[in-house]
């Protein structure tokens, strides 16, 4: 187990800087993903991890030192790919004994270790099969089986999950976090699914272009988020400008005509954009007056426990979710309804 | 720790590899191509051999000849091939397994055999030529540029077959049924998607039989009586009692590169780019035929089928029939050929054998690191080697042999006269088979597999060994299986290169077929034929159907 380090890290290929001036800590034992989409760098900041791409400047350093110059194979990472690259030749019970064999350990010290690891990801009996008669999620358990045997310092995913359906997605997702869990390993993991990201970390970063956009943790990003990017990147949201034209009761600024109110501690002045979630806007009562406006219902989505709304308000389409089961009955498109946000929850975002 | 430093020893291998290409087709190919810009009297720099082969009325016949059969050849194979693909693969034929599979062995039965049995049959006293005769008709000679045509396209047409079948089977269903669903007629579909979706791969194995016609040595001088073509007399002008002719030799030979050469260009930038192979998930749908129909369309592909193995068939009875010189006695069984082959002169097989063997070894030795430099170091220079790696394919086996032969007279290495040269000389030219196979499969193996082994504490080297090696077997393996059964069969650049003690099988077959007596030359043609189709037999048994499609 490791806390890990990375200072000032860039990679480039050719011209571009594909991982630029990247800096984080990972605490020990720490669940840390890097969330992205394609091409944001996450994958090859992992890889550097592993050692399978070197950095062009900066360093990385696992429990303090500096790892930049040992092989990968002496790296003591385990590394769970995302296409499993389980072993084609070897039954699962050989590709999980794999790492013990290259540090030959003692034959019997590999029985009971690789049995007792596929014991944990519940993969007993599986031993004398080989990879391509195991459904997809059992050969994700595998590769982590195989990473995890060993007791690396540092356990590295690289969007494991992507090719299992959802509904498996999911199962395998709390499986990982409840191993991780029992095995107190410090785990970086890669993921483009924001969703996945917030479910499973303990902390993760955003990254896009190869910068880093925010690091902190699930509720942070999701409710402070500090740009534009981070903002929409982690849910839908919808962004008002807010112009200044503020006259007295605490009065803001001004969106689209109409005054806002903001309760917040910024030494922001308008101009300036925030961002709403779409659960932090919701029907207008008698009591509400601050920041109340009105919209006309476009669109209405049913997925169970909640209804989707896109409404058309202050000259653009916003989405508004409300539970299905809430006070706001359903509103057929061309409704027109009365909205309000809370002065206290509006993010101002940092651009 | 950089990544120069990681790959120390490949890039070692590389240079090697590079080196390998230089001394044994580069540097023999500019000896000869300077050897053709050379003045036969003066040594001085001269056009003349060039403006010989495209003025004087018998050298330009060669070229055209050359250029007139591949392009029959050619066209046939495709009337041939694309029809029987679209039969076997995409109708429910009675036996189309079996009509693939024997649709495929004309590709690995020696040509200039095929050549020799339709003599027996055909020529002038060939045993239908005479059974016609005596009802009283005269049969046209087979000798002459029908001939090598259809030698060439019974033998050539599995190229095209084996390119459109695997691309049929490369287009995902949805894709006529997409076109189905938008209203197309079944004849719509197949003008409109079907056909043009195979097109590039119709063109790219249409290229191969033209290639493939154009660079053969033994079928014209064998079959094409009057009619001479460039490989040929390439090699005419290489060995002349009269002491040979370096400067026009080189010429004719380096007409031959430069024809294959830019038409493998046109293959490779533009078929390639026109490729719509995708990766099927469900492969078209085999269409079922009225009886009837299927009958008919199965007894065309027998038919083929049929006339383009007959032949072998012949061989293998010719082979065990009485003769006395070129007169065959059919029905009178005879083992005389046979044992002679076998006890009296075993010489030529054991040859064979051991110059196979040693040429196959070192070709999969070396078709396993380049493949994988190849498929594993992308890059520029990788590019470079897989370009280089392809070169020999273009060049046709009689310029490989006078180049070599050329090159390796004197200097540093005569290796001229010596069973080295042939060794040499197979390894070249069959290598890319291996790498074919090789780097086919390794593409298939992802990178990750390699990463997996290094991040698991192996290092690079090591995991290559216990990772890649075993997955790679089954290519390696393929690869080498072609490789000796082609150099078995190889004859042209064999007749350039052996001398006395180091004939081979097919070099016998070759001078008894020159000199009338066919009932050796069968005997040697027959032991051929079987030593050939017994690995490949095996080959489909161990790793089932379908490598023999990599030649």
């Amino acid at each position: 187990m490791a806390s890990i380090v990375l200072d000032g890290l860039v990679k480039r290929f050719g011209k571009q800087a594909v991982v630029d001036h990247i800096s984080l800590e990972i605490a020990e034992g720490e669940f840390f993903t890097l969330l992205g989409p394609s091409g944001c760098g996450k994958t090859t900041l992992l890889r550097m991890l592993a050692g399978f791409s070197l950095p062009d400047e900066g360093d990385i350093l696992f429990a303090g030192g500096s790892i930049v110059k040992t092989p990968p194979h002496k790296r003591e990472t385990g590394m769970v790919f995302q296409n499993y690259a389980l072993f084609p030749h070897l039954t699962i019970f050989e590709n999980v004994a794999y790492g013990l064999r290259a540090r030959n350990t003692p034959q019997a010290a590999i029985r009971e270790r690789v049995f007792s690891i596929l014991d944990a990801v519940h993969l007993d009996g599986m031993g004398e099969r080989f990879p391509r008669q195991l459904s997809g999620g059992q050969q994700q358990r595998v590769a982590l089986a195989r990473a995890l045997v060993i007791r690396p310092q540092v356990l590295l995913m690289d969007e494991p999950l992507s090719n299992l359906d959802a509904k498996l997605r999911i199962d395998m997702r709390e499986e990982i976090r409840r191993i991780q869990k029992e095995f107190g390993i410090t785990t970086v993991y890669v993921t483009h699914d924001q969703e996945e990201a917030m479910a499973i970390s303990d902390r993760l970063a955003i990254l896009s272009g190869g910068r880093l956009q925010q690091a902190g943790n699930p509720r942070e990003v999701y409710f402070n988020p500090v740009n534009r990017f981070t903002a929409e990147f982690m849910g839908a949201c919808t962004l008002l400008e807010v112009l200044p034209g503020g006259a007295g009761d605490g009065v803001t600024g001004r969106i689209d005509g109409m005054p806002v109110v903001l309760d917040m501690d910024t030494r922001r002045s308008p101009p300036f954009t925030i961002m709403l979630r779409p659960e932090w806007i919701e029907e207008a009562g008698p009591g509400d007056r601050q920041n109340r406006f009105t919209g006309t219902v476009r669109e209405s989505t049913f997925l169970g426990p909640a209804i989707f709304y896109r409404i058309e308000a202050m000259g653009r389409l916003m989405r508004v979710d409300v539970p299905a089961g809430g006070r706001s009955l359903p509103k057929r498109p061309g409704e027109r309804v009365e909205l309000f946000f809370s002065p206290q929850r509006p993010v101002v975002l940092a651009e | 720790m950089r990544a120069g430093t990681l790959l120390t020893s490949w890039n070692v291998i590389f240079l090697a590899a590079l080196a390998v290409l230089f001394m044994l087709v580069v540097y023999p190919m500019s000896t000869i191509f300077r050897a053709s810009l050379q003045d036969a009297a003066g040594g001085g720099f001269t056009l003349k051999n060039y403006v010989t082969v495209f003025t004087t009325p018998f050298y330009w016949n060669c070229l055209v000849n050359s250029l007139f059969v591949s392009a029959a050849a050619t066209l046939f194979s495709v009337l041939i091939g694309v029809p029987f693909a679209f039969f076997t693969t995409r109708f429910k034929l009675p036996f189309a397994d079996t009509l693939r599979t024997l649709g495929t062995l004309p590709l690995i039965l020696p040509t200039f055999i095929g050549a020799e049995a339709w003599l027996l049959m055909l020529g002038r006293s060939g045993f239908i030529t005479r059974f016609i005769e005596d009802m009283g008709i005269r049969l046209p000679s087979i000798m002459g540029w029908h001939g090598i045509v259809l030698v060439f396209t019974l033998q050539f047409f599995p190229f095209v077959f084996l390119m459109v079948s695997a691309a049929i089977n490369s287009v995902d269903r949805s894709l006529e049924e997409s076109a189905r669903n938008l209203g197309a007629t079944p004849f719509r579909v197949f003008r409109t998607v079907t056909l043009p979706v195979v097109t590039p791969s119709i063109a790219a194995g249409g290229l191969i039989v033209f290639c493939m016609s154009i660079e053969n040595f033994g079928v014209p001088t064998i079959i094409g009586g009057n009619v001479k073509v460039l490989a040929e007399q390439a090699y005419s002008e290489f060995i002349s009692e009269m002491g040979g002719n370096p400067g026009m030799a080189g010429s004719l030979s380096s007409v031959l590169v430069v024809i294959t050469l830019v038409l493998t260009v046109l293959q490779k930038f533009w078929v390639e780019r026109k490729s719509y192979a995708m990766s099927a998930l469900r492969p078209p749908e085999i269409l079922k035929l009225p009886p009837a129909l299927a009958w008919a369309a199965f007894g065309c592909c027998a038919l083929v089928v049929f006339l383009a193995l007959a032949p072998f068939m012949v061989v293998l009875v010719a082979a065990v029939t009485k003769t006395s010189g070129p007169v065959m006695y059919y029905g009178q069984f005879s083992l005389q050929n046979l044992k002679a082959a076998l006890a009296v002169a075993p010489r030529p097989i054991v040859n064979s054998f051991f110059l196979s063997t040693t040429a196959t070894l070192a070709g999969m030795l070396f078709g396993m690191l380049v493949s994988y430099l190849i498929v594993r170091k992308r890059g520029f220079s990788a590019y470079t080697l897989d370009l280089a790696m392809m070169l020999p394919l273009v060049i046709a086996g009689s310029v490989m042999g006078i180049a070599l032969a050329a090159t390796y007279n004197s200097g540093p290495f005569p290796l001229t006269g010596t069973w080295m040269i042939l060794v040499l000389a197979y390894f070249i030219r069959k290598t890319p088979f291996s790498v074919k196979t090789t780097s086919a499969l390794l593409q298939q193996i992802d990178v990750s597999v390699e990463e997996a082994s290094v991040n698991l504490g192996v290092p690079p080297l090591r995991s290559f060994l216990k990772v890649v090696m075993p997955a790679m077997l089954p290519g390696i393996l393929a690869g080498g299986i072609i490789m000796w059964v082609t150099i078995l069969a190889e004859l042209s650049s064999t007749i350039v290169l052996y001398y006395g003690p180091w004939s081979t099988m097919t070099v016998q077959i070759f001078q008894y077929i020159g000199s009338g007596d066919f009932g050796p030359a069968s005997a040697y043609g027959a032991l051929l034929i079987v030593s050939v189709i017994l690995p490949l037999f095996l080959l489909n048994r161990v790793f089932g159907k379908g490598l023999t499609s990599s030649l």
